[in-house]
């Protein structure tokens, strides 16, 4: 910015020691600035700014060139500078009508230069791009060998739209960062060793800067990750714990809906009988009261086991693999505390089943807890998840425990059915209802004294459709 | 007249069942479990058989087969408190499940339409 000595001009000796002292305080003003600069947008801006200050660097106009690793090439990421002669006149004009420090000139260059310059400096910036792997373009081997490249044929500076420019790698600990491009486009001063040797000082700094500014840009990235990874798993905990808490409530219910209901039947069913008879009797309105509140009990009754095992089966497609990886982290407890190993197989691939999620996952658990329940003394159980044949996928669940003579096999599908002396004897039931549902089997075999396995058969899930319709009910009003 | 057999643990139930359904003009037996109920089998020679699912002893699923095996002639209703096994124990070959009800019109229509309907098809 500066008036361009003329070449062949000769600096005294005390002016370029002078000239050379006022550079060095500004790349350490520079330095201190990109220090503080909070991201790095401000980072490239105080760069350019540096290498174009008029105390300083004087160049007319600077670019930067960054590596983007993810596109693998070299993008233009910022650029300053007038777009023409009559613009520099302006703003340098008003630029020297007072000195400035490099942070006012941070404030005050760019909003000068906002109005033409955006365009032409603007455009030369997004024209910068070139692939990394092309070993063939000047700039990625400047870039590769660190060797500031002084462009001087028409070519090459072409690229700039000038007859001349520098390109310093931007290099750290090896690692390439990008290239600052600085040249004389306006004023068509040549640029002279000692600008480059400056240049290259001020590339120093700003390659920390920005791999700094990167660095802790990718951290807060992968902080974010990080902190939704873990509200994933945390949400998915809670999930696990209330669909245990579900089933431990669907089998106290269940217990409990029959013990309380037909005593239940029975009052409001003797009182419907009187009032009957009776219906204009002196306590006829006691009686319906009874009838009323019998009811409203009854209700109750019918709404909590809706709630523990909604009678429509839930219709999606599920992956098996999740299922399985559910089921056993919900059980991993209860398995260790009976000193059963817990242990899953699932086939590689994708694999999903035309089933509701939580109708898979309360199928699964009942069978899995009923595995670990028939080994007291522990042993080993596997839940293995794969594609059965085209249109199918398999979900098996072995135990190595003691097995089952035939007479108790033959009846463990049985809604009640329990050798425990714990337990409602729903536990298999219930699977199997579920598995019927959605148009699936279940088969149980098991040998005595070489253990038990049950294995659910359910439709693939296919794009567009979830195989027939539900119409395996029998009419009720035969 | 109908010949109704109530097969149901619970006093209190077999008291309303015999009450209700002897209003209908059935003829009422009742037993408190099935070994009771398959003895009554000869002498009561029941039209229809009201079956309790869960009981001690044999259940109503096992007591329902061998009843059919006495007489497969012998309409059976299911009575339980669970209505969600509804779909399931249909396919046991009875002829209508009913889930358990202070409010008796449900049993007592089922059994009269059963019964109805056997009528029809031995006609």
């Amino acid at each position: 910015m500066n008036p361009p000595p003329t070449a062949g001009t000769h600096e005294s000796a005390d002016a370029a020691l002078a000239r050379r002292v006022g550079e060095l305080r500004v790349i350490r003003e520079i330095a201190e600035s990109l220090h503080t600069a909070p991201d790095l947008a401000v980072i490239l801006r105080t760069i350019l700014v540096g290498a174009t200050a008029g105390q300083g660097l004087r160049f007319n106009r600077a670019f930067l060139v960054l590596v983007d690793a993810a596109r693998g090439e070299l993008r233009g990421a910022d650029g300053i500078g007038p777009a023409d002669h009559e613009e520099a006149t302006r703003v340098w004009g008003e630029l020297d009508a007072r000195p400035r420090s490099l942070r006012e000139l941070l404030t005050d260059y760019g909003p000068l230069l906002e109005g033409s310059s955006g365009g032409a400096v603007r455009g030369i910036v997004d024209r910068l791009r070139v692939p990394l792997a092309d070993g063939d373009a000047f700039l990625v081997r400047a870039l590769k060998g660190g060797r500031t490249l002084h462009v001087r044929d028409g070519e090459h500076a072409q690229l700039l739209g000038v007859s001349e420019f520098a390109a310093v790698p931007l290099i750290v600990e090896g690692r390439p960062v990008g290239l600052l491009l600085a040249d004389n486009g306006i004023t068509g001063r040549p640029i002279e060793a000692d600008d480059i040797f400056v240049l290259e000082l001020l590339a120093i700094h700003a390659a920390l800067a920005i791999e700094r500014a990167r660095t802790s840009e990718n951290l807060a990235r992968k902080v974010a990750q990080l902190e939704d990874a873990t509200r994933e798993l945390r949400e998915q905990q809670e999930r696990l714990v209330r669909a245990e808490r579900l089933s431990a409530v669907g089998e106290v219910a269940a217990r409990v809906v029959h013990e309380v209901r037909n005593p239940l039947v029975a009052i409001g069913g003797l009182a419907r009988s009187i009032l009957r008879r009776r219906p204009d009797g002196a306590e006829a309105e006691t009686l319906r009261t009874v009838v009323h509140e019998v009811l409203r009990l009854e209700r109750v009754i019918s709404e909590v086991l809706d709630f523990t095992h909604p009678p429509v089966p839930r219709q999606g497609t599920v992956a098996l693999a999740e299922v399985v990886a559910d089921a056993a982290a919900l059980l991993r407890y209860e398995a260790d505390k009976s000193g059963v190993e817990l242990s899953v197989e699932v086939e590689p691939g994708p694999c999903e089943a035309a089933c509701g999620r939580d109708d898979l996952f309360r199928a699964v658990v009942n069978l899995v807890r009923n595995a670990i329940q028939a080994m007291p003394a522990g042993g080993r159980v596997t839940l293995r998840a794969g594609r059965h044949g085209a249109a199918a996928v398999a979900l098996a669940v072995a135990d190595d425990g003691p097995g089952m003579p035939p007479e108790v096999r033959a009846r463990v599908l049985e809604p009640f059915f329990t050798t425990k002396s714990t337990g409602t004897g729903l536990g298999l039931t219930i699977a199997a209802q579920i598995v019927r549902e959605h148009h699936g089997d279940i088969e149980v075999v098991s040998r005595e004294g070489a253990g038990t396995t049950v294995t659910l058969r359910l439709p693939a899930a296919i794009d567009g459709g979830e195989g027939k319709e539900v119409d395996d009910v029998e009419d009720p009003g035969r | 007249m109908s010949r109704i057999l109530v097969v149901e643990d619970e006093p209190s139930l077999r008291m309303l069942y015999r009450s209700d359904l002897s209003e209908d003009g059935h003829e009422v037996a009742t037993a408190s479990n099935a070994q009771e109920a398959l003895a009554q089998l000869e002498e009561v020679r029941p039209d229809l058989v009201v079956l309790d699912i869960r009981m001690p002893g044999m259940d109503g699923l096992d007591a329902m087969s061998r009843i059919l095996e006495r007489n497969p002639r012998t309409a059976v209703v299911l009575n339980s408190a669970f209505s969600c096994y509804k779909e399931n124990f249909l396919s046991w070959a009875a002829d209508a499940y009913v889930v358990k009800s202070s409010d008796t019109t449900e049993l007592r229509e089922t059994v009269r339409r059963v019964l109805a309907e056997r009528e029809r098809a031995s006609a």
